[in-house]
């Protein structure tokens, strides 16, 4: 409980969290509200169709794959409170008065919880208000909760890859830039890299690929709105064992990388 | 015997081939105000960093309270090390709001913490606005929240003003007459004479000196004698059994005794052998002196 309680002190007064918070809020909600408009508009003469793009659960999965994109601000503001804590020295204090690792390490857990609830209700929020409240419902709730559930795990995990970026760097910007560039390109080479070398194909199995691949990418999944595809079922990852296992080990590299590195300052 | 409250066996820290802590072993007991000295780069921050947790022993072992060193044991200390570390975005209440919430205390104890060390006025300004004097009044009340049983204080008068100073060292006093074990590291050698019963002097991660006072600084005081005979005078002293040295400078005797003698006792033993002083002085080693001289002795002063 100390270990909350201590979480939402700082997180209360952490001005730069709530701002990327609504800056979040806002890009999701104006990404639903355009998207929605860019359809009645181009699709304005065919009513029929608007109806069943926007009002079926294809509409929330192309929208939710869409949103994916604004995780990286919940990504820049973690690793913002991550690494500001050693910028300002008080992760080496809040240690000297007693604060073990572990429990650090479930405030950062909460955080990320808090940032994946925070992202998987604004996405089922805008869902109700500017697709259609019938799509958590009835036959719709089902395929839907798979959806927000998935973008949770997306969130949690992606969240999770930022903390451990956050562990490693000692400057906020350089945490920001070198996720960016990891998550851009790195993943990428690092997947090239490994196929050409154990010549089969693991590059599909890397952990921000792996997340980020549980949604159709935002083109497929506009493309399965329009055009009608295949549906939310096979379009959907849900979370399996291999999943499960990259947060344990993400977390777990996030532990011991605290836990038997000297804390030090980055600045003073 | 009191309460053992630190324990260091062997204690040893290398950076990279450098070797900044070597094979520290020391026995801190309840009540105990020790000093820590030693000149910039001597080791002394890096074995606080080792006892508070921060940094990693490369080899030996450590204690607190004779039960390890497991993390919520430090709960029970406040400490201050290198520097006060705080969110400059935050007031000063919320700042002590987040240590207590780590160590369990009550919020309700933040407000006599900070009457303690005199910011009561300051208590919502942000942190940022602080001076470094007022920052180092804060760490001071983070490190007195909860009523630890150590306090461990590295440079507690850094940035202050005099009466700062003053201060701080009247509450560093009234905290060991209630008993509580103090370790102090601080260049101002006349602070830690001031407030010291024991002394750890280190230089280059090794162990220069180490106990009490008294042991550290040894038959510090002497006397500066003068008779009308001072021959006869230094034959006098010769019998004394604490003698441990003698010398005749220009006009004066010049004696050192190996236990502290008062001037009355001194006076009477060359009264009781017949001679009549004519100027008894005593002078005392400060600590800074003995701290300086121990450090010549040792290959100068880095």
């Amino acid at each position: 409980m100390g270990t909350l309680k201590f979480e939402l002190v700082r997180l209360k007064n952490y001005r730069f969290f709530w701002v990327f918070l609504v800056l979040y809020a806002a890009c999701l909600t104006l990404t639903f509200y355009s998207g929605r408009e860019l359809i009645v508009q181009s699709l304005g003469q065919f009513e029929q169709i608007q109806y069943i793009v926007m009002k079926t659960t294809r509409g929330l999965l192309a929208m939710s794959s869409v949103s994916g994109y604004f995780e990286v601000f919940l990504s820049y503001v973690l690793i913002g409170l991550l690494v500001q804590e050693k910028e300002y020295g008080t992760l080496k204090q809040h240690f000297i008065d007693g604060l073990s690792r572990s429990s650090w390490m479930i405030g950062k857990m909460f955080v990320v919880l808090f940032l994946s609830v925070v992202a998987s209700v604004l996405l089922a929020g805008n869902a109700v208000s500017f697709l259609d409240p019938s799509l958590f419902a009835g036959e719709n709730l089902n395929q839907s909760l798979i959806i927000v559930g998935a973008v949770f795990f997306r969130v949690f995990g992606v969240l999770s890859i930022a903390t451990l970026f956050g562990v490693f760097v000692s400057h906020t910007v350089k945490g920001i830039f070198l996720f960016t560039a990891y998550v851009l390109f790195g993943e990428a080479l690092l997947g090239y890299i490994f196929d050409w070398v154990t010549k089969v194909e693991v590059s599909s199995w890397l952990p921000y690929g792996r997340f980020r691949s549980m949604l159709p990418t935002p083109w497929s999944g506009l493309e399965n709105m329009i055009m009608g595809g295949e549906g939310v079922g096979p379009m959907v990852e849900i979370p399996g064992p291999a999943l499960l296992v990259y947060l344990v080990l993400l977390w777990s590299a996030i532990y011991f990388l605290m836990r038997f590195k000297d804390t030090a300052d980055s600045s003073g | 015997m009191s309460q053992l409250i630190l324990s260091t066996q062997n204690l040893k820290k290398k950076y990279s081939g450098t070797l900044a802590v070597a094979e520290l072993s020391l026995e801190i007991r309840q009540g105990e105000v020790w000093g820590l000295l030693g000149p910039n780069g001597s080791g002394k921050t890096t074995t606080l960093s080792m006892l508070l947790g921060v940094t990693r022993p490369t080899s030996g072992d450590f204690s607190w309270f004779g039960h390890g060193r497991a993390d919520f044991l430090r709960k029970r200390i406040g400490a201050l090390l290198e520097r006060p570390r705080f969110y400059p975005w935050m007031s000063g209440r919320e700042n002590l709001k987040l240590t207590a919430s780590i160590k369990g205390v009550p919020f309700s104890e933040i407000k006599p913490a900070i009457q303690k060390v005199g910011l009561d006025p300051f208590l919502k300004k942000k942190v940022g606005q602080y001076s470094l004097g007022m920052k180092q009044r804060l760490g001071i009340a983070a490190c007195l929240l909860g009523e630890p049983d150590v306090l461990v204080l590295d440079e507690p008068t850094n940035g202050m003003d005099p009466q700062g100073i003053a201060d701080i060292r009247k509450l560093i006093l009234e905290e060991k007459a209630k008993g509580r074990t103090i370790i102090l590291a601080s260049h101002i050698l006349d602070e830690v004479e001031k407030v010291c019963s024991h002394v750890l002097m280190l230089k280059l991660g090794q162990v220069m000196s180490s106990g009490s006072l008294s042991e550290v600084m040894g038959a510090s005081s002497w006397f500066y004698l003068s008779a009308v005979s001072n021959n006869e005078l230094a034959a006098v002293l010769n019998k004394h059994p604490q003698l441990q040295s003698l010398k005749i400078e220009g006009e004066f005797v010049k004696a050192q005794f190996s236990q502290d003698l008062g001037g009355e006792e001194v006076n009477r033993f060359c009264f009781d052998h017949q001679v009549c002083l004519k100027s008894l002085t005593l002078r005392s080693t400060t600590l800074e002196e003995n701290f300086l001289k121990k450090l010549k002795e040792t290959g100068g002063g880095q």
